[in-house]
């Protein structure tokens, strides 16, 4: 009867489980094993060199640099992200408000649309032969002034801006901002709109009879009964951030300057473009770990709160 | 005063309405404009005569290929998706319901697979499909995205298979049948709720895939849709030719957009699950 | 896998106890026995029909097409051609030619810009192509330390179609060596190209201006067309290299002749000579008076290239595929010519020095019809198909009889070519440090680069040269390593 059971078991789940070992867990494991070699992409040799590949990271300036970016794209775009998409399913959660379905309809939109997709639309933007950005820039520009509000003008820097390329390596992380804001916001509306929605509305009706403002009643129900999903959204924003890799692509046209790699950018450049499979796996394995590192320490951060 | 707030958040809301929805109007009616109409007008539709052209999209489909990229991105996709619904949903049956000791383990196991970033992987799948001489075939993109979407598929059936009956079960096997009948038969459809949640939440991630496809896939024949349309943005330099891009743009958004209007509650589903459980 | 029609027998038997007990699950067993017999069976058939569908495909494209494509009786040349500034239209139509004159024969040719990349995947997954025209952005010299390519000497000392003399005659001295190991050469340079600054003439003319002999002329120039408002410089900010030749053609004049090759194969103390912190100085003068066009470092070539032909900027320094590659795009009363780098005074190098590139075209060692290949190329470098290219495409070829057809806008530069008594490859012989390019590209960009709203330069002269210096030992440091270190063979 055993031999049966273990058998059937087999049945199930060998085979996929196969496939997955074979195409995902092997190719990991060899990843991490890997980036201790260092293999030049022609010969067919690899050859061990121990911590080699991570003392050259540990003075790689390109590195230092493409990780600078990927916390900046986690902490930039995951902070607005985060706030506005509180502030956005809070206001969808009151039932008075008009069009709500239709708000939560196409406020996802942007999310669904491939990473190509979204970099392909905004290049498009931020390309200089168009103009809409420094058209923007420019209306701001005149309307601030036409308020003599030089100050302000000058402090944003919008004279500079309003000549620039945008894509320019000084300002093109800073770029990325809105796109990801634009792409990703919908994700968090949803998922903080979900989280809403279990919250037990006897808390609400309590902070009500309470005469709680609207201020107190966020701060003291909707933000604690939200905090299993905003463990959810941060670690996922670290994710997002950590990951990129399509939009930086397609928007340097597949040919990334150095100030402008991110750590997945980096690892495709050494490892296919450059012929130093060992090093840019070593670089992809110091993602994973910063990654999960970041995870753990925005886990339990947001625990101790 | 109440009101006044409750207006301005209103006006926000529609504000970020608009910001969604303006870029994506703009990109559809803008496909069906000539690229010197797009450049001279960006802003215009195209309501004149000679402004307004359906020749991006036959131009796209046939000369630029992208008939080819659609058929490649459709026909590796919906392979993959067969093969991760059909072996996840095996292996979160076999998990959930055989009592093997050791199962807690290879569940594990399966679940680990979630973390793995694609860029580890790449310069080992590369070597692995090269030797399998799988290399440059979608069916060898089509078995790492099964192998990919695998653990996550397999954590969220599993919850499924794990909550439904047991007498069911138990009354199938009284009656004889055999415990693939039982999985093909009677909790497969039952299942099928999540299912289609979970086909859902990988189509959407398979069809916009790239980085993974960017590594497998050399030759121009066999591109997928997102690596086609990224190609085209690096083509732009020497061929001005925007209204195909945005006509191929607009094909590409085409499969997920119907997708989303009409499974709209899956799909939030599908995200929800895939944030809150990973 | 059972077939659908017997599905309805075995749940119908379980649904008494079922039913009867589980309210909460929906769909406790017995539902889809109900709604099974013809709609079940149904589904279940389209999703059969669909999954066969989709692994029809998925089968079909990946290995169907191949068959379809070996048409009984021929030979297909693959050829992997960079599309860039040299365009499509001529090899497509040489191969078009080489068809007539060779029935059976396809050429089947794959375009890119990035196609270097593809190539070398192909190289690596075993399934090279016949020809390889890479562009830029291929590590030759590792292919070819790999036993990627063919020896092409033996056809190079034969003659060539109809002509006297060895094959290797035709072209310009000097363009072969770049990859000539011993008696053996890998390269052939169909394309010719040098670099040199392209001036708006009208403009040039309406202010008074000629092309300048001097360095002094030449910033005096961009001063004064600074003063009447229109950028005097613009640059394809994106990709370094463009700077780079400036810089190293300054060089070339500054230092004597001989030390830039020594410098690009990094031998010690010659980055932090006295000679490359003046040119550093040159360069990043040009950028403080602000003579470069606002925004340049982002642009990318053909941005920058369209900024110049637009006359928002003067002058824009190119290789000789400029009229190529911006074809299409130049407006029909614009006027434009070209002038080398300005000499320096003082200079200790040769005055007629050129820095003379190619993109070669190369035969890989796995194709399955060499000769055939080596054929195509022969045709592809007689003189009046060559001249065909130059006169068609406003380039230059490595045949130096197809360059006398040139049109005017290139006589100035076929005339300094004619005249130069030496030359120089851009990158240093057998490539021993390919990092050293995007490290010296990454220094020169903190050079000319000032922090959003800052005033000072990233790299002030000195610490330019200091830098490089140091990077450059770091390599051969780690150069002198990687060749001492033993290897651990990997079975294939």
């Amino acid at each position: 009867m055993k031999r049966k059971k273990y058998r059937e078991f087999l049945l199930f789940v060998g085979p996929p489980f196969l496939v997955y070992a074979v195409f995902c867990l092997y190719p990991t494991l060899s990843g991490i094993l890997g980036a201790f070699t260092e293999w030049d992409g022609y010969s067919q040799t690899q050859r061990y060199t121990g911590l080699a590949n991570f003392r050259k990271l540990a003075s790689d300036e390109i590195f230092w640099g493409a990780l600078k970016n990927n916390l900046f794209l986690v902490a930039v775009p995951g902070v607005l992200t985060l706030v506005l998409g509180l502030y956005f399913a809070s206001a969808l959660r009151d039932e008075r408000t008009p069009g709500r379905s239709v708000f939560q309809f196409t406020y996802l939109f942007p999310n669904i649309l491939a990473g190509v997709v979204v970099a392909t639309l905004w290049w498009f933007v931020y390309s200089p032969s168009f103009g809409v950005v420094k058209g923007i820039l420019k209306t701001l520009h005149s309307a601030l002034e036409a308020a003599r509000l030089d100050a302000v003008t000058h402090w944003l820097g919008l004279k500079e801006l309003a000549g620039q390329a945008w894509l320019e390596p000084q300002y093109f992380m800073r770029a990325l901002v809105p796109m990801l804001v634009w792409a990703e916001t919908g994700f968090f509306v949803v998922l903080f709109l979900a989280g809403m929605q279990n919250i037990p509305r006897d808390l609400y009706e309590a902070a009500r009879l309470d005469g709680a403002s609207e201020w107190q009643v966020f701060r003291h129900v909707t933000w604690p009964g939200l905090s299993p999903i905003t463990v959810a959204a941060v670690t996922f924003a670290i994710i997002a951030g950590m990951k990129t890799f399509d939009c930086i692509w397609v928007m340097t046209q597949q040919h990334v300057p150095e100030r402008s790699h991110v750590l997945a950018t980096y690892v495709y450049q050494k490892a296919f473009t450059e012929a130093h499979m060992g090093y840019g796996t070593a670089v992809a394995l110091v993602l994973l770990i910063i990654t999960m590192g970041a995870i753990l320490l925005a886990q339990r951060g947001l625990a101790r709160e | 005063m109440r009101k006044l707030l409750r207006t301005l958040v209103f006006l926000s809301l529609g504000f970020w309405f608009l910001l969604v929805v303006v870029p994506v109007v703009w990109l559809a009616y803008s496909s069906f404009k000539t690229t010197d109409a797009i450049f001279a007008s960006p802003w215009r539709p195209p309501l004149s005569r000679h402004e307004a052209t359906v020749e991006n999209y036959t131009h796209a489909w046939g000369k630029s290929h992208v008939s080819g990229y659609f058929v490649n991105s459709l026909a590796t996709v919906s392979s993959a998706l067969f093969g991760t619904l059909l072996l996840s949903a095996m292996a979160a049956y076999g998990l959930a319901r055989l009592r093997v000791r050791g199962r807690r383990a290879v569940y594990y196991a399966f679940v680990a697979g979630m973390i793995v970033p694609a860029a580890l992987t790449l310069a080992p799948l590369f070597e692995l499909l090269r030797s399998l001489h799988l290399l440059n075939s979608l069916t060898g993109l089509a078995l790492v995205y099964v192998a990919f979407s695998i653990p996550f598929s397999v954590l969220m059936l599993y919850g499924f298979f794990a909550s439904l009956p047991e007498e069911v079960r138990e009354a199938a096997v009284v009656d004889g049948a055999s415990e693939w009948q039982t999985f093909w038969h009677i909790f497969l459809p039952m299942a099928r709720p999540g299912l289609v949640t979970v086909a859902i939440f990988n189509f959407l991630g398979m069809w916009n895939e790239y980085l993974l496809a960017l590594v497998i896939l050399v030759d121009p024949e066999k591109q997928t849709l997102q690596l086609g349309i990224a190609n085209m943005v690096v083509d732009l330099g020497y061929r001005c030719d925007w209204g195909t891009l945005l006509a191929t743009m607009v094909l590409a958004m085409l499969p997920v957009l119907a997708i989303y209007a009409v499974l709209h509650k899956r799909v939030v589903e599908g995200m929800i699950m895939g944030a809150v459980k990973g | 896998m059972r077939s659908p029609s017997s599905s309805a027998d075995v749940p119908r038997a379980s649904r008494p106890p079922s039913s009867s007990r589980s309210g909460s699950l929906p769909r406790a067993g017995g539902t889809p026995a109900v709604r099974s017999g013809h709609g079940y069976a149904r589904s279940s058939a389209l999703l059969f029909a669909l999954v066969f569908a989709s692994a029809a495909a998925l089968l079909y494209v990946d290995f169907g097409r191949k068959a379809e494509d070996t048409i009984p009786n021929s030979e297909v040349l693959d050829i992997m051609y960079f599309h860039g500034g040299y365009g499509v239209e001529f090899i497509e139509e040489a191969g078009r030619g080489f068809e007539a004159l060779h029935p059976g024969v396809r050429v089947n040719i794959w375009a890119s810009p990035r196609i270097s990349e593809k190539i070398r995947l192909r190289l690596l997954s075993g399934d090279p192509p016949d020809i390889a025209f890479p562009g830029w952005g291929l590590d030759v010299d590792r292919v070819i330390e790999a036993g990627f390519l063919y020896d092409l000497q033996p056809d190079l000392d034969k003659p060539s179609d109809g002509g006297t003399g060895p094959w290797e005659k035709d072209f310009y001295p000097g363009i072969l060596e770049q990859f000539r190991y011993g008696r053996r050469t890998y390269g052939l340079p169909f394309f010719y190209s040098t670099s040199a600054f392209w001036y708006n003439k009208d403009l040039f003319e309406k202010l008074g201006l000629k092309p300048p002999a001097t360095w002094e002329e030449f910033t005096a120039l961009c001063a004064r067309l600074k003063a009447a408002g229109v950028a005097p410089l613009t640059l394809q900010g994106r990709y370094m290299d463009y700077l780079g030749e400036i810089f190293l053609s300054l060089l070339d004049k500054t230092a004597e002749p001989g030390f830039v090759e020594s410098a690009n194969l990094l031998k010690p103390g010659s980055w932090s000579r006295p000679e490359v912190i003046e040119v550093a100085r040159r360069i990043q003068e040009l950028f403080r008076l602000e003579y470069f066009q606002k925004g340049c470092l982002g642009m990318s070539h053909t941005e920058a290239q369209m900024e110049f032909l637009q006359g928002r900027a003067a002058m824009v320094w190119c290789g000789t595929w400029f009229s190529s590659e911006m074809h299409d795009r130049i407006p029909k009363d614009f006027h434009y010519s070209c002038f080398g780098t300005p000499q320096v005074a003082g200079g200790k190098g040769d005055p007629t020095l050129l820095m003379v590139a190619s993109e070669y075209a190369y035969v890989c060692a796995g194709s399955k019809h060499p000769a055939l290949a080596v054929e195509f190329l022969k045709f592809l470098c007689r003189p009046q198909i060559a001249a065909k290219f130059v006169q068609g495409r406003e380039a230059l070829a490595g045949i130096r009889e197809a360059n006398e057809s040139a049109p005017d806008s290139l006589k100035p530069i076929v005339e300094l070519l004619r005249r130069a008594r030496s030359f120089r490859a851009p990158a240093a012989r057998g490539n021993p440090y390919p990092s050293w390019q995007s490290t010296f590209s990454s220094s020169l960009t903190d050079l000319v680069t000032r922090p959003a709203g800052g005033e000072k330069f990233l790299l002030t002269p000195e610490e330019f040269a200091g830098q490089l210096e140091s990077k450059a030992e770091e390599l051969r440091v780690e150069k002198a390593e990687k060749d001492r270190t033993t290897e651990l063979k990997i079975e294939n």
